[in-house]
């Protein structure tokens, strides 16, 4: 599948308290993918194997049909990069950045470039030692998305930010599909962001790749069933149900494989099913992490 | 037509730097136009001065021009343009070098100006104050040699201790074992003695084996984040 | 509903725009609203057939600019459209684009789905807890008749 975005294939990397094991990750062109995971999960670190910033120790690395690092210079032409511990030179203006940016890239839109200023708010003669936290981001992003870049990596690209500044983000971001061909990679803590704008989601804990699916349908894999437990009724163990918490008559079951047909096998059991709920990315992500970590203990 | 990110790279260098590279021009040259006052005092502050002032660039242009790309966390946003770490560092290399021969230079050809011209020292100074005038730049050239490989304040700072410390060291040793460097410095005539030439070389070598390992040591690296 | 209706015929029919600046401003979605977010989109889609905005026979935007519009994943405007289309409310020709379903009664189809969604999930709520048909038949008259006599009663 080589006309993929990104591609990584069995990619390795190991540091002194962290490893980074069997990394296997699609990115379609004309997609966004959000990637999601606890703090110290190795999204970063995906970010940056990806990126060529950082070799890999074992693995294929391909993007925009360069292998990386070796290809790192060719593909960074396309590839519109900005993460969260990334700084701009505080004693220079925005415009002398965007100036920079311009005597780099060719696909530099200027027209664009004014409109961001607009819509974030700033002030290309202002210096970016004198710019807020969320500025800055802004900022940062600004000189990515003005350049039109066919990939997009952006490693927590709305974490800081109010939620005025959020939104404009997102509609760039959203806006950026508009033209076929054109994805996007972001990793961020924010569920409903990713909830929200991604086609795919990628779900990463502890150095692994726990799931990595179409939104749409995943969101539809999980449920939550509220169920009436009668005393002397014992429930069954069902596949696709990773947990069940009870508390007296009163149970939760979480479903990550749910069917039509799971609510009618309580009911046979003897329980009743109040009601069966959809369950939102975030809580999707807190009962995934929990569940992988226990399967990795058993 | 694609653009040349190494010297963009460059260029971006020295228009974060040059405001430090023209104060170093103009404190060097106001330290020695202090010896026009004539004196014992004039002279040897404007010498101290002359010298400190080189010292300082030295020791701080390899640390605001390479350190802080790691320290301000600017690295990632050079990082993420169609530049490999070879490149960086190489036209790191080349912008640090560039921009302190500037004022090296400059200054170098102020203290022949002085000497030959407006004659505030004898030319038999020449030889010795060419020596001392290469003390800062191999100074230099271990401070960006180890800045740029350890990638650490920490370590910068610590080659900026050892080399600043080193320096009167090295003078002393050189004059107590030269006897031709300290016995013509006064006549009016520059003498070029093999030894004179014997430690212009060896200078001359330091200079080029320090910067040939950082070039070395820096294309071996991986990782750059 | 039939309320909403009448009110936006009223307040929107003359706005005679071109399709995208009404469309920044009406597609609201909500992430605390209980219900997935395609299915908040086809509701609103429906919406603005069933009242005339999207007109019989009209071009649509395409999935990429309608995701663009609202600000979702493109993904999820697709499952949206591909549920319309399969309901018989849009179609997509070919290289032409999207467009809503020409037969002229698509408003009264939309409204006639909605009625089974809400016909079906009463009687599932229903025979959940055990009532009989009798008594729901008994239930359903009661309830119409206190709100038709409502309706005829002066506000």
């Amino acid at each position: 599948m080589t006309d993929c975005a990104i591609e990584l294939n069995g990619v390795c990397k190991s540091y002194p308290f962290f490893d980074l094991h069997n990394i296997d990750l699609q990115l379609q062109p004309g997609t966004i993918m959000g990637l999601i995971g606890p703090n110290g999960a190795g999204k970063s670190t995906t970010i940056r194997i990806l990126m060529g910033l950082v070799h890999q120790d074992s693995g294929e690395v391909n993007v925009l049909g360069h292998s990386m690092p070796k290809g790192q210079i060719d593909a960074k032409w396309d590839i519109g990069f900005a993460s969260e511990d990334m700084r701009l030179y505080d004693s220079m203006t925005l415009g002398w950045h965007i100036h920079f940016m311009k005597s780099i890239y060719a696909s530099w839109d200027d027209a664009y470039s004014q409109l961001l200023l607009k819509r974030f708010g700033l002030n290309a003669e202002q210096k970016v030692k004198g710019l807020s936290h969320g500025q800055r981001v802004k900022a940062s992003l600004l000189l990515v998305f003005a350049r039109r870049p066919k990939l997009l990596v952006l490693d927590e690209p709305t974490t800081g930010l109010d939620p005025v500044a959020r939104h404009k983000i997102l509609r760039e971001l959203t806006a950026v599909m508009v033209e076929d061909g054109r994805s996007i990679l972001f990793s961020s803590h924010n569920t409903q962001d990713v909830e929200q704008i991604s086609d795919q989601i990628t779900f990463i804990d502890r150095g692994r790749i726990i799931d990595s699916m179409d939104k749409e349908i995943y969101l539809d894999r999980w449920r939550r069933l509220r169920l009436e437990v009668p005393d002397g009724v014992a429930l069954p163990t069902l596949p696709g149900v990773i947990g069940v918490q009870k508390a007296g008559r009163l149970a939760v079951a979480i479903a990550n494989a749910f069917e039509p047909h799971l609510p009618n096998a309580y009911e046979t059991s003897g329980a009743r099913v109040r009601a069966v709920e959809n369950m939102t990315l975030e809580e999707i992500f807190v009962a995934n992490v929990e569940h992988s970590r226990e399967e990795v203990k058993a | 037509m694609k653009a040349n990110v190494m010297l963009e790279l460059i260029l971006k260098d020295w228009r974060l730097q040059r405001r430090m590279i023209v104060l170093t021009i103009v404190a060097g040259t106001a330290a020695l136009a202090m010896l026009l006052i004539g004196g014992q005092t004039p002279l040897v502050v404007g010498i101290v001065f002359y010298f400190v002032s080189m010292v300082f660039c030295a020791c701080l242009l390899p640390m605001q021009n390479i350190v802080n790309e790691r320290k301000k966390q600017t690295l990632s946003f050079v990082m993420s343009l169609p530049v490999s770490a070879a490149r960086y560092g190489a036209a790191k290399l080349v912008s640090t070098v560039g921009m302190f021969l500037i004022p090296w230079l400059a200054l170098l050809c102020a203290a022949l100006y002085m000497i030959l011209i407006r004659h505030s020292l004898p030319n038999g100074a020449i030889p010795a104050g060419l020596i001392i005038m290469n003390f800062p730049l191999i100074g230099f050239c271990l401070i960006t040699g180890t800045a740029l490989v350890a990638e650490s304040e920490g370590w910068g700072t610590a080659a900026m201790a050892v080399v600043n410390s080193s320096y009167w060291l090295v003078w002393y040793l050189l004059v107590s074992h030269v006897p031709s460097l300290h016995e013509t410095w006064s006549a009016p005539v520059a003498v070029w003695s093999p030894p004179v030439f014997k430690i212009l070389g060896v200078e001359f070598a330091i200079i080029v084996l320090t910067l040939g390992v950082t070039l070395y040591l820096q294309s071996r690296k991986r990782d750059f984040i | 509903m039939l309320n909403i209706g009448r009110f936006l015929r009223k307040n929107f029919l003359t706005l005679r725009h071109t399709v995208h600046t009404v469309y920044v401003q009406m597609f609201v979605i909500s992430q605390t609203d209980k219900r997935a977010l395609y299915l908040q989109i086809m509701e609103q889609i429906k919406q603005k057939i069933a009242v005339g905005d999207w007109a019989t026979g009209q071009a649509i935007p395409s999935i990429r600019q309608l995701a663009s519009d609202i600000g979702v994943s493109v993904i999820t405007v697709k499952r949206a459209y591909l549920e319309l289309e399969r309901g018989g409310l849009i179609v997509t020709r070919q290289g032409k684009g999207c467009f809503v379903a020409s037969d002229s009664d698509v408003g009264a189809r939309i409204r006639e789905q909605e009625l089974a969604q809400h016909l079906e999930h009463a009687v599932r709520s229903a025979a959940m807890m055990g009532v009989s048909p009798k008594n729901l038949e008994k239930r359903i008259r009661a309830i119409y008749d206190r709100v038709t006599d409502e309706e005829k009663e002066p506000v």
